[in-house]
């Protein structure tokens, strides 16, 4: 890495020298408009004139404005002009004829090397004819190697590191999932975007976070209530599984049970909180799509700051979606027998899993808290 | 275009294929892939469609490109080493003689391969980083802020580079002027 700087160094001295140069020649009144940097070819005779009678000039004007403007490092080209003129052994002319000449034919580079570029194109070869062999070309390896449509992925260090955690944590558990993604597949090749997701929703069973610029949200959403409750037993009667309260929320004004697709229930739990809603879903983490968010930036992924007890990080990880983005769900119709997917307008949410004594998780999604602060207070306070 | 590429429209990626090979090819060829360019190209575009999803919204596509193609080009080529490098670059453009025009009489030709021969000698001796830059905004004919991107370099620093790389290089190259043809001898 010292090199190229020690090298950029001479060549500023380098150039500051030959403008030197100029600066001499039009003092003695000979060169009226030289511009060491713009001459055309024609002039090339000129430098070729002045290349002898310069010397001296070249010297003084190295050794003045340089010294002056930057003490140390200028005294080289000072020397090395020096040396020219000391060491007849040396080739004194050629050393510097090149400097001044390099400074015009700098001016012509660009066109030149513009050219060199243009000339390495094969107007057959890469032409229409050309373009269509490479087209095939490259869509049948996409095929041959079945990539996946890509998808956008989070990029930031942190959350990359994230997510090959995450993704590790699948590759562990690849032959229990293979089962289930068996019967996902149809979905999923229905749906090209949802297969890069497949990493979120591992870790948030039951959660796909889709990338989707055009989920435009609506305006002026708010948090839909809970319906009529239930009490907690009967809930957890019907959910099959025990509902987990937030201590920082204390008991919630309202708690109902839906039914998912396949048997699965979502327990509801809602607050009044200043005139709104405050919503809590929870469900046991799975691995079939109950939730979409579909986001236009990507969530921040945060830490609850819990320990570490599965030891594969994603207990303590939790995405926090400080936007309003279009959620996607299931509903059933009025008979209860018929699902339909629904979307509306979700405000900010925290999503996080939370890990139960008998070691199944819970997906946990809270709604209608806009601090992330005070949402990671709640999901840290969690029974 | 990107957008309709990750909605899995196989068409969209033809359609980057095919308004890209061009300038890829090129740059392939430029940093030295030689007879290997349309592979390298080729796997570029492959490379680029899968992990088009670390592409972000907004960035433009082909500095980007342009950057795998500059890095499976330097894989191509790295086990052949430098001088397979410059060779295959003066190969290519020994091959591309019929594009001077014909116009140019003969002798004329000769000179011009002769001079652009000299000119990617010279930018061979430059170091990588100027050598890049160079290539990047003259031979790609890319303007600073997408040499900048492909790069991955502060915009200040190709301005930088670029005008010591120039500086450089003319320094590197001998006169070009027909009556001092003769100069040439190192």
């Amino acid at each position: 890495m010292s090199e190229p700087y020690g090298d950029e160094d001479a060549e500023v001295e380098g150039g500051r020298a030959g403008r030197g140069d100029v600066d001499v020649g039009h003092s003695d009144g000979r060169h009226g408009d030289v511009g060491g940097r713009d001459v055309g070819g024609g002039k090339a005779g000129d430098g070729e004139a002045r290349g002898g009678e310069t010397e001296d000039g070249g010297r003084m004007a190295s050794g003045g404005p340089g010294a002056e403007e930057t003490g140390g490092p200028a005294r080289r080209p000072g020397g090395d002009a020096g040396r020219g003129g000391r060491d007849p052994g040396e080739p004194g002319g050629s050393r510097q004829r090149p400097a001044r000449a390099a400074d015009r034919r700098a001016s012509r580079l660009p066109e030149e090397l513009t050219a060199l570029g243009r000339s390495l194109d094969r107007p057959g070869a890469d032409g229409d004819g050309g373009c269509e062999t490479m087209v095939e070309r490259v869509l049948q390896q996409i095929l041959a190697e079945q990539v996946p449509t890509p998808t956008p992925v989070a990029g930031r260090p942190g959350p990359g590191e994230r997510l090959r955690r995450v993704r590790r944590w699948a590759r562990a558990h690849w032959r229990t999932l293979t089962a289930v993604l068996c019967g996902l597949l149809t979905a999923l090749v229905l749906t090209p975007p949802v297969r890069a997701s497949v990493a979120d929703w591992f870790g948030f069973g039951g959660v796909e976070v889709r990338y989707d610029p055009s989920a435009v949200p609506t305006p002026g959403a708010s948090v839909p209530g809970c319906g009529t409750s239930v009490s907690p037993a009967e809930a957890e009667r019907r959910a099959g599984f025990t509902p987990r309260v937030p201590e920082a929320l204390g008991t919630p004004a309202a708690m109902t049970v839906t039914r998912q697709p396949h048997d699965r229930y979502l327990i509801s739990l809602c607050w009044r909180e200043q005139g709104h809603t405050v919503r809590l879903d929870e469900f046991p983490a799975r691995l079939d799509i109950g939730f979409v968010k579909g986001v236009r930036e990507q969530p921040d992924w945060v830490s609850l700051g819990r320990p570490d007890d599965a030891g594969d990080g994603l207990s303590d990880t939790a995405l926090w979606f400080p936007r309003p983005h279009l959620l996607t769900f299931w509903l059933t119709d009025e008979n209860g027998d018929r699902f339909v997917r629904s979307e509306r307008t979700a405000g900010p949410t925290l999503l996080w899993t939370h890990r139960q004594a008998d070691g199944s998780d819970l997906t946990l999604r809270l709604e209608g808290v806009a601090s992330k602060t005070r949402a990671l207070e709640i999901a840290r306070s969690l029974g | 275009m990107i957008a309709r590429v990750r909605t899995g429209d196989p068409e969209a990626y033809a359609d980057l294929v095919r308004a890209h090979t061009g300038i890829a090819l090129r740059a392939a060829r430029a940093l030295g892939a030689g007879a290997d360019a349309e592979d390298v190209v080729q796997q570029a575009f492959f490379k680029a469609y899968c992990s088009l999803g670390r592409f972000r919204e907004g960035m433009a596509f082909r500095p980007w490109l342009l950057s795998i193609v500059a890095n499976e080009t330097r894989n191509t080529v790295r086990a052949a080493g430098r001088r397979r490098t410059l060779a295959g670059r003066e190969a290519a453009l020994i091959e591309t003689e019929p594009l001077i025009p014909d116009s140019a009489d003969p002798a004329a030709a000769a000179l011009e391969i002769e001079r652009r021969v000299a000119l990617l000698r010279a930018l061979e001796k430059l170091s990588e980083e100027h050598r890049l830059v160079v290539t990047y905004r003259y031979l790609l004919e890319m303007d600073e802020p997408e040499t900048a991107e492909a790069l991955g370099w502060p915009r200040g620093t190709v301005k930088s580079r670029l005008s010591r790389a120039l500086r450089k290089l003319g320094r590197l190259l001998p006169e070009f002027e027909p009556r001092e043809g003769g100069e040439e001898g190192e």
